[in-house]
This record gives C-alpha cells, sequence and structure tokens, in this order.
C-alpha cells in the first residue's frame, strides 16, 4: 500500500472511531455544563446549559445528574446526563435544543443520544427537528416526527431526519435548527415520566452515527459562554470607568467572550455592586443597571446611594454573594 | 416553549438618547440592549408593533 493509501485509511479508522473533530453540531451535548445551576422547574433555560426544559402545561423538574464512577452502562467518558422528572405530564413537554442559525444544515442529518426512563402516556415520545427562521424570516417548517421508546436501561438511539431545503427561505433574526424531544403532541394525558439523557449528537449526512465526539469541560464552557455567562464570585471585577455625577457613574466591561447578541442583562439586586471612591466604595441601588450593550461589552450606567465625588475615578466590584446574568440564548 | 411575560417598559436614557430597554421579564427587571439579534428586545418590538405593548419614555 502506498504512503498516501496508507493515510487515507489511517484517516478512515479514525473517523470510523468517532476521532475527528467538530462533528458534533450540539453544545453540551454531554450534558457537562450548568452555568446557572443544576436544577430547574421553570419553562425556558435554567439549569444545564443550551437546553431548555418545555414544560407547556405540564409540572417537571430538570437536573443534572452525575454517572458513577466505574458504571458500565454506557461509555466511561461520561460524567453527567440531564433528567426530566414529570410529575404531571402534557404534551409538548421535554427538551429542546436550538443551535445557531438555521441554515447550519440543509438535507440529511443523523441525531443521536444514550437515554433511559418511562414513557409518557401515549407509551413514547415524539423525536423531530424544526427549522426556525428567525424573526421577519420564514415560517417554521417541522421534519416529520419520529417515536422514542424508552426502558430502564441506557441505549444509544439514532434518528436520521430530512430538512427542507432552504431555496426561497428568508432567514430573519434568530434563526435556530431545534430539537425536540418530548411528550407528543396528540397525548394530552398527565401520566408522570422520566427522561433520562446525555450524549445529544447531530451530525450531517444520513447516517449511521458517529461515536459521540468528547469535548473538554473547558472549551464546552468557552462554547457555551456565547450564549449566557454569569459572574457570581464575591469581588468580580465589572467594569472601570468615573463617577458621572455624585450619584451616578459610568463604566464600562468587557464579557469573557463575544456573545452570540448583545445579552439581556438582570442582577441579584438593586446593591449588586459597589464602586471604589477616595479609600471607600459605594454600594450601587440599581436593579437595571446597564446600557450601551453589545455583543463585546456593556455600559453600567449605575445610580450609587450615597454620593462619590463627580469626576472622580472608579473600580466596579461584585459585591459579596451578588451575582450579574448575561443571556444572548436563542 | 412558552414566550416570556414582558411589563413595565421604559427607556432608559443618557443625554437625551434612548441607550436601553428597562423591563419586568417574568418577573425580573432586566437591562434590554437595542438590539434586533436580542431574543428578548425583538419580542417588545413584536409586541409593540402589534399594539399589545408599549415602552415609556425615559425620565428627562
Amino acid at each position: 500500500m502506498s504512503s498516501k493509501a496508507r493515510g487515507l485509511a489511517d484517516l478512515g479508522n479514525a473517523f470510523d472511531d468517532g476521532a475527528l473533530s467538530n462533528r458534533n453540531l450540539i453544545i453540551n451535548g454531554a450534558m457537562q455544563v450548568a452555568q446557572r445551576g443544576t436544577s430547574q422547574t421553570t419553562t425556558g433555560y435554567g439549569s444545564i446549559d443550551r437546553m431548555i426544559l418545555s414544560l407547556s402545561g405540564a409540572t417537571a423538574t430538570m437536573t443534572q445528574e452525575t454517572l458513577a464512577l466505574g458504571q458500565t452502562d454506557l461509555p466511561s467518558q461520561f460524567r453527567k446526563f440531564a433528567r426530566i422528572a414529570t410529575t404531571t405530564g402534557n404534551n409538548n413537554c421535554g427538551l429542546l435544543h436550538r443551535i445557531e442559525d438555521v441554515d447550519t444544515a440543509e438535507g440529511e442529518v443523523t441525531l443521536s443520544f444514550y437515554a433511559k426512563g418511562t414513557n409518557p402516556a401515549s407509551g413514547s415520545f415524539n423525536v423531530f427537528l424544526y427549522q426556525g427562521f428567525g424573526s421577519g424570516g420564514s415560517a417554521g417548517v417541522s421534519t416529520t416526527a419520529q417515536s422514542l421508546t424508552l426502558t430502564s436501561s441506557w441505549q444509544r438511539f439514532e434518528f436520521v431526519f430530512t430538512l427542507a431545503s432552504l431555496s426561497g427561505k428568508t432567514i430573519g433574526t434568530g434563526s435556530n435548527l431545534e430539537i425536540d424531544i418530548v411528550q407528543p403532541d396528540a397525548d394530552t394525558g398527565t401520566s408522570a415520566w422520566t427522561l433520562d439523557i446525555t450524549g445529544v449528537q447531530l451530525e450531517l449526512g444520513d447516517g449511521p452515527a458517529t461515536p459521540f465526539e468528547h469535548r473538554s469541560y473547558s472549551d464546552q464552557l468557552q462554547a457555551c459562554k456565547r450564549y449566557y455567562q454569569q459572574k457570581n464570585d464575591s469581588g468580580n471585577a465589572l467594569a472601570s470607568g468615573i463617577w458621572y455625577s455624585a450619584s451616578q457613574v459610568l463604566a464600562y466591561g468587557k464579557f469573557d467572550t463575544t456573545m452570540r447578541a448583545a445579552p439581556t442583562i438582570t442582577v441579584s439586586s438593586g446593591d449588586f455592586a459597589k464602586c471604589y471612591t477616595r479609600g471607600t466604595s459605594r454600594d450601587t441601588l440599581d436593579s437595571s443597571p446597564c446600557d450601551n450593550i453589545d455583543v463585546n461589552e456593556t455600559r453600567y450606567n449605575l445610580t450609587v446611594g450615597v454620593s462619590g465625588t463627580q469626576g472622580d475615578g472608579t473600580h466596579v466590584q461584585l459585591n459579596s454573594s451578588e451575582a450579574i446574568y448575561f443571556d444572548a440564548e436563542l | 416553549m412558552e414566550h416570556s411575560i414582558y411589563t413595565n417598559c421604559k427607556y432608559k436614557a443618557l443625554d437625551g438618547q434612548n441607550t436601553a430597554v428597562i423591563a419586568t421579564i417574568n418577573g425580573v427587571v432586566a437591562s434590554v440592549p437595542l438590539s434586533v439579534d436580542n431574543r428578548d428586545y425583538a419580542e417588545i418590538m413584536r409586541q409593540v408593533d402589534a399594539g399589545t405593548l408599549t415602552i415609556a419614555p425615559a425620565d428627562t
């Protein structure tokens, strides 16, 4: 065999072994990153990064769970999984994931994941993709739904979908390709069910699915921060600026990484931060402190409770047990 | 996924220029950028255009 043929054969073997990178379009498919916390009971984003709990009238908790060391039910690289424990089911309750830009994929794609649990009233879940063309874009299109039936043992499931052609479509802002694993639309049963899931992977092409592409925690955390980031460590530096007046500070602070869009910003309380002045500091008195927000930075336009000196420079720092949240999710 | 609920929308301004929308989103006060790529701003403006939501002018 020539050296070139040998090289191609080795590359093919590497592909078969799942060694080639950036095959998986899903961020945080191994459920490693949970910046917001490890449990949520409200609909939307709230615990595991990039994963949406869709309640749709149901009552459920989504948690990040840890696999036992030495477990052999899943490949040994897995450490975490997501659990949706529904006490009162309803149609369209389940797990969603949105991939930025609807034109990321076209034609056939292959979705795979590991799952176990119990099933909704009708005996199975629906799995489908939804092409969302965004604000100002064409109407969204769903693929044909396929059926998923869980057992009490971990299994790897694989589905091939054919996405609608993008020809003639208009793509608006915030377009995305959504993965839905949900109680079927026609199943309004209220029976309790549980979905345990990890290793979610979406690849271009009609399969078969390649082995799950494991990524380091730091890689996934960085990827997640494009959509959401927060500062919640006491003393986190937020910004540097000036006392614009005796009771108002203007300061600019950078995000950890460039975000998908200018984020919506919330804080834990009005006195989330302190502004230093002449050997002391003043607590903020402002629960809506940010403006002039773009994808890289925000201005802190802060009302401060006790006066500083107009024209002085200042350092803005997070107070103990407080937090600030930057949300640019889809 | 259910839509968020937006109330108490009001512009924030400095030197007479609007710089953000301050809104209560699902009960939490938030600073929303003036960017159509932001899903909250896009939804707020969709509701404003539909006549179901108003944004109060900034304090002067």
